[in-house]
């Protein structure tokens, strides 16, 4: 029971860290360099993706057994295609400002290989419940990547975290970090516009890619040392 | 000719399954526009009249006339009156009237409105939705400057020669509409 358990939890934590599909498997990067010039943007395109990717791992695993191998790829498609346009209705009738801003990269969705991915690779082959905490651990992954990289360029790039501009039904308010306005004055600035503009989210993207091989790196070589030394001690002692 | 039973079973029942997922995803996209579209448009309206104020200014009285509905002028869309505001609240003079337009080309989509005086001059222009791919040439050389005075409305060589084209003939039907139907 309690290994069944942590089964469904390393299921759900898997799309977090360990696989995180834009950090590792390096999927969705478009929209990850296009929507992440404010934290607010991110969390939207976050929020509508992981709606998108968990409704669609539902029904197919739902369907798993009706679809046949001929038509997955354009059942798949027909069925997230669905969930995109159902959200980009919702969001354009109920968040209007997110849906200006994140534009095109709502319908776009539909092509995003982690949604398609995960419905070929993972709800098409287990079930319901499994699909759900796949598609739950993958979305939260997805926008905590998101999350990571705005965060950066909305610091260095605007100079200030603002909120309550994208989701109006929260209060308008400004987080002065590298550049301060008071009544209208600027007070200081040492914000650096660029990593606001497309080049800005490649350096950014580009940097958290290689910090995280890095890490990883380090990781692998300590584990090979340690399995060395092991050995070494070993034959010793023998 | 001998037909597979078999094989036939089986495709019918592949076909079956697709039908059946592309009609219920119908049926839910039908039920979601049912239930959005009501919103959005009030949001459109919304926004339309909140970008009136582009026109003549916020202490204005603005009131829709009707939607325009007529292949001869197939950019506009409708019709807003636009009056001066006395005490109270209550109309002044008629100033002028606002179209809403929207028009597209090669090079994307143009929402805008344009003001039409009550002598048949057209006052401003302001863009609500530009999807160009020159939107900010566009804006920045033709409408600005036009709405400034520095140019005429037929001067569209401004480096987004297309975008211009499609606003000017926006505009231009406006302002034919004014003459045909509401100038004395």
């Amino acid at each position: 029971m309690t290994r069944k358990k942590d089964g469904k939890l390393a299921n759900f934590l898997k799309g977090i860290v360990v696989e995180n599909p834009l950090f590792v498997s390096v999927l969705g990067t478009c929209p990850a360099l296009a929507t992440t010039t404010s934290i607010e943007g991110a969390i939207g395109m976050g929020i509508l993706f992981s709606i998108v990717l968990i409704c669609s791992n539902i029904l197919i695993s739902l369907l798993r057994k009706l679809i046949s191998e001929e038509i997955t790829t354009p059942a798949y498609i027909v069925v997230i295609a669905t969930f995109v346009t159902i959200v980009k209705m919702m969001t354009n009738a109920f968040l209007p400002e997110l849906y200006n801003t994140l534009g095109v990269f709502i319908s776009l969705i539909v092509v995003n290989c982690i949604v398609l991915g995960r419905a070929e690779a993972y709800a098409s082959k287990h079930g319901v419940l499994d699909s759900l905490l796949d598609a739950c651990g993958m979305g939260i992954g997805y926008t905590l990547a998101l999350l990571s990289i705005a965060f950066v360029r909305e610091i260095l790039g605007a100079g200030m975290i603002s909120f309550g501009n994208i989701f109006t039904f929260i209060p308008r308010f400004d987080i002065p970090i590298l550049k301060y306005v008071e009544n209208d004055v600027v007070i200081y600035d040492y914000s650096i516009n660029m990593f606001i503009q497309p080049t800005g989210a490649f350096i950014v993207f580009g940097t958290i890619l290689a910090i995280i091989a890095a890490i990883s790196n380090y990781k692998n070589n300590k584990a090979k040392v340690k399995e060395k030394l092991a050995k070494a001690k070993l034959k010793e002692a023998q | 000719m001998k037909i597979d039973k078999k094989l036939l079973k089986h495709y019918s029942f592949v076909a079956l399954v697709l039908g059946g997922i592309a009609s219920i995803s119908a049926l839910l996209i039908a039920l979601t526009y049912m239930i959005t579209n009501s919103v959005i448009e009030e949001n459109n309206l919304k926004k339309t009249l909140e970008s009136l104020k582009n026109i003549y200014g916020e202490d204005k009285i603005y009131e829709k006339v009707e939607d325009i509905d007529n292949q001869s002028y197939s950019y506009l869309n409708s019709y807003y009156a636009s009056y001066n505001s006395l005490e109270n609240n209550q109309k002044g003079d008629l100033i002028g009237y606002v179209f809403s337009c929207d028009g597209k080309n090669d090079y994307g989509t143009i929402e805008m409105i344009v003001g039409i005086n009550v002598d048949s001059d057209i006052s401003k222009i302001y863009l609500i939705v530009n999807n160009q791919s020159f939107g900010q040439t566009v804006q920045n050389n033709y409408v600005d400057s036009f709405n400034n005075g520095e140019i005429e409305i037929g001067d569209v060589s401004c480096g987004a020669t297309y975008s211009a084209t499609l606003i000017r003939d926006m505009s231009l039907q406006a302002q034919q509409y004014f003459n045909d139907f509401l100038g004395k």
